[in-house]
């Protein structure tokens, strides 16, 4: 009897859960927050109360007469917590430029420039949490260097709809080209576009390995199957053909197959698009096989320190790829004034900063972008900044081998980049720079 | 343990004696709160549920929507390894179907909140698939079986390129219809909350009633339930399917939320927090899917904001400490701290 007592109440309670869920969710959609009055970009703005279109004057949110504050979201923690000295490096620069009294900009006011960084471990979920955060919370002004392609991807509507510059993110993806064909253009991209990096490499190719034959290594995917297009497009009706073409998977163990069925094709030019691990691997089977061709590797693997050296003695001599960032780890640019700059930096932050470490080279250099495009923009808006990093003409900067002209029409930092070569211990930059389009 | 087993047990909890770790340890009934608390919490929360997303910055609905999201999947979860003792490493390629038929099914003109319906059924039929062969398996060879489905996920993905796009993903419109005077993070709540809410009293009625019974019987003695006229076949394969369809309108909300998906987003760690998050909540509650994905959204952040160098370490002390100390999860702890408090409350209905 008082089972049957029992559930009775509980189908009751239910109902309760659903009624109440239902009214409420009525209530809910007579009060949303358009109907309130305000529109979206207002929800951005409410801590100034001013919505930038409307009084073109007044200034956007995190930009005040003392201050500009700016947002970053890296990988802290997890495994790419690596690429955390972005973000880290990022600060210590502006850190640096605040104690000694702040940026002076276009207006004569020198302002602290604050720069927030915050944990994403690489999953785009937080990083879209930490985006929206900084811009409502830390309401900051613009973000800059805010690491991989599907966090900038996935913000990417949230910014476009909130005007916020998302500034040098750390991806060349492609997709960054289709999203500002489709008018969102508030992000612009760090690294070389991938399919520019392609063209300045076959470029190179087909002006110093005329008529040579080519095998390519690849991602078993459609960013490796682009590349591969890219290649071929690039050098139809060039003399140079691709004689031999490999796909791996992204989840397999080795490459060395792939590399054994290359060299049997007994190809002059390797390009190898093999990522991580995978290119040190290689490397090392292509020295073991006695493979003499010429290795083309793409920018991420490019790293003398973690996958050219580690392949062994003479693996990776001769290896081409773009160059946009000078050869930190080569001791003798010192007396290079940019190299020097960096070097002193690194210097004055021994625990926080590793002078040989590529992604903190990479933070410096979005680092110092940031600090022209502020130190260049006219007014103090949001649209002001975003115009003055698409208008940078001839920026040189301490680290970069070319200088860096900047477009509203390509929202990529560098249009620009010159060729190296690695001879064994460090790169040598090659004569000629390659320009897109 | 569960519902079913632990209830006889309810009467008057004899006063703790030794330590505090096996008083910690110690299995509980349910709290049977009097009947004006439970309407009175039901109404409190529903209102503050519901208020939340138009007070709050997005931010914060975004969060509060993701813990909503992680209910949902910890709630299926739940049903297939708390009450169905069957082991699923591979929910997040449940959940990675169920996003990519809102985004393919977007892409293809479907209109938004419809997609969520594919969401449920695509995934549900694979679970329905992949539970067929499970009725074989058994413990580790399933567990095995369902991590080689978790991480073949992404590279299934790239592998479907014309519909997938591949690594380079696909960009959803997640803004409701233009009818709804909603903003984008709003929508998305309303509806994880809608969502949630559905699949917590289904969860509640299925656990609790004839079906939930003949659940747990073929975790704990398969051969007794079949004796007793459980169909074990069908029980089986529907807890998968059913389980699956949970995680498929999870992710399927996921996708709304983030406006894109991409192969990197449903990667073997996302299927390890699944996990972590029916054990920490407690296996076989229902509330623990709640607590659990509390646990997973804030606690990472939190040990990442302590020390960003050691938030693995945290973390991973945090969890063995669970292990150790609350065998129950969350679940078992708000029992433990408030087990006698209600047990005074009047108006209490007697046992």
């Amino acid at each position: 009897m008082s089972i049957a007592h029992r559930t009775g109440r509980r189908r009751a309670l239910p109902l309760t859960v659903a009624g109440l869920a239902v009214s409420t969710l009525a209530l809910a959609g007579c009060s949303g927050r358009d109907a309130a009055g305000a529109d979206p970009e207002a929800s951005a703005t409410a801590g100034t109360g001013a919505a930038t279109e409307a009084m073109a004057e007044s200034c956007s949110p995190g930009f005040t007469d003392t201050e500009i504050r700016i947002g970053n979201s890296v990988p802290l923690s997890g495994p790419a917590a690596a690429y955390g000295a972005i973000g880290q490096t990022l600060k210590l620069y502006f850190d640096d430029i605040n104690a000694a009294g702040g940026l002076e900009l276009a207006d004569g006011t020198t302002r602290q420039v604050n720069v927030t960084v915050v944990d994403d471990a690489y999953d785009p979920a937080k990083a879209a949490t930490n985006v929206r955060q900084l811009v409502e919370q830390d309401e900051v002004f613009a973000l800059a260097g805010v690491l991989g392609t599907g966090a900038a991807i996935s913000v990417a509507p949230y910014i476009s709809e909130t005007g916020v510059p998302n500034l040098f993110v750390g991806t060349g993806s492609d997709a960054i080209m289709s999203l500002h064909a489709d008018g969102t253009q508030w992000t612009i991209g760090f690294m070389p576009q991938y399919g520019f990096e392609v063209s300045a490499l076959a470029q190179y190719l087909i002006e110093n390995h005329p008529g040579e034959t080519a095998a390519i290594l690849y991602q078993n995917d459609d960013f490796g199957e682009s590349i591969k297009a890219g290649f071929e497009a690039a050098f139809e009706g060039s003399g140079i053909e691709i004689v031999a073409a490999e796909p791996y998977e992204v989840a397999s163990a080795t490459v060395d197959s792939q590399v054994t069925t290359l060299a049997a094709s007994d190809a002059d030019i390797f390009l190898n698009w093999a990522v991580g691990a995978f290119a040190t691997q290689s490397l090392k089977k292509k020295l073991e096989l006695g493979w003499d061709a010429t290795t083309v590797i793409n920018a991420p693997a490019a790293d003398a320190t973690f996958f050219l050296k580690p392949a062994g003695e003479g693996a990776a001599d001769g290896v081409v790829s773009v160059a946009y960032t000078k050869d930190i780890t080569d001791p003798s640019l010192a007396g290079d004034a940019g190299f020097d700059a960096w070097a002193a930096f690194a210097a004055a932050h021994p625990d926080e900063v590793n002078a040989m470490f590529a992604p903190a080279a990479a933070g410096y250099q979005t680092a110092q972008l940031l600090e022209a495009a502020l130190a260049q923009m006219e007014g103090c808006t949001r649209e002001a900044l975003l115009d003055a990093a698409t208008s940078f003409d001839g920026l040189e900067l301490d680290l970069a081998p070319v200088t860096v002209s900047t477009s509203p029409e390509y929202p990529y930092v560098f249009s620009e980049v010159k060729i190296q070569v690695f001879n064994g211990t460090t790169w040598d930059v090659a004569e000629g720079t390659y320009t897109v389009g | 343990m569960t519902a079913t087993s632990t209830r006889r047990r309810t009467g008057s909890p004899r006063p703790s004696r030794g330590s505090a770790v096996e008083w910690l340890r110690r299995p509980r009934p349910p709290l049977a709160p009097p009947r004006w608390l439970t309407i009175a919490g039901i109404a409190v929360g529903a209102a503050a549920l519901a208020v939340v997303p138009l007070v709050n910055p997005s931010y914060i609905n975004l969060t509060v929507t993701l813990v909503m999201i992680w209910t949902l999947v910890g709630l299926g979860l739940n049903l297939l390894v708390g009450f169905g003792g069957q082991v699923s490493l591979g929910h997040s390629a449940f959940f990675a179907i169920g996003a990519y038929a809102v985004a393919v099914g977007g892409e293809a003109g479907i209109p938004h909140p419809a997609t969520l319906a594919i969401a449920a059924a695509l995934p549900f039929l694979v679970g329905y698939v992949l539970g067929l062969p499970a009725l074989r398996l058994h413990g580790l060879q399933l567990g095995l079986v369902t991590l080689a489905m978790a991480m073949a996920t992404p590279a299934a993905i790239r592998a479907l390129e014309p519909l997938t796009h591949g690594s380079r993903g696909i960009a959803i419109d997640g803004d409701p219809p233009a009818w709804i005077p909603l903003a984008h993070d709003q929508w998305v709540y309303y509806l994880a909350l809608a969502a949630a809410t559905i699949g917590y009293v289904v969860t509640r009625r299925l656990a609790r009633g004839r079906l939930g019974r003949s659940f747990v019987a073929v975790r704990d003695a398969e051969i007794v339930a079949e004796t007793l006229g459980v169909d074990v076949w069908r029980t089986k394969t529907r807890l998968f399917a059913a389980s699956a369809a949970y995680a498929g309108v999870a992710g399927g909300l996921y996708a709304m939320l983030l406006e894109f998906v991409g192969p990197e987003n449903f990667n073997l760690t996302l299927s390890i927090s699944f996990v972590t998050l029916i054990v920490v909540g407690g296996l076989a509650t229902v509330p623990g899917a709640v607590l659990g994905a509390l646990f997973v959204q804030y606690v990472p952040t939190l040990t990442s904001s302590i020390s960003p160098a050691a938030t693995g370490a945290a973390y991973g002390a945090v969890l063995i400490a669970f292990a150790f100390f609350l065998p129950y999860g969350l679940v078992g702890l708000v029992r433990a701290a408030l087990g006698r408090l209600v047990a005074r409350l009047p108006g209490r209905r007697g046992t």
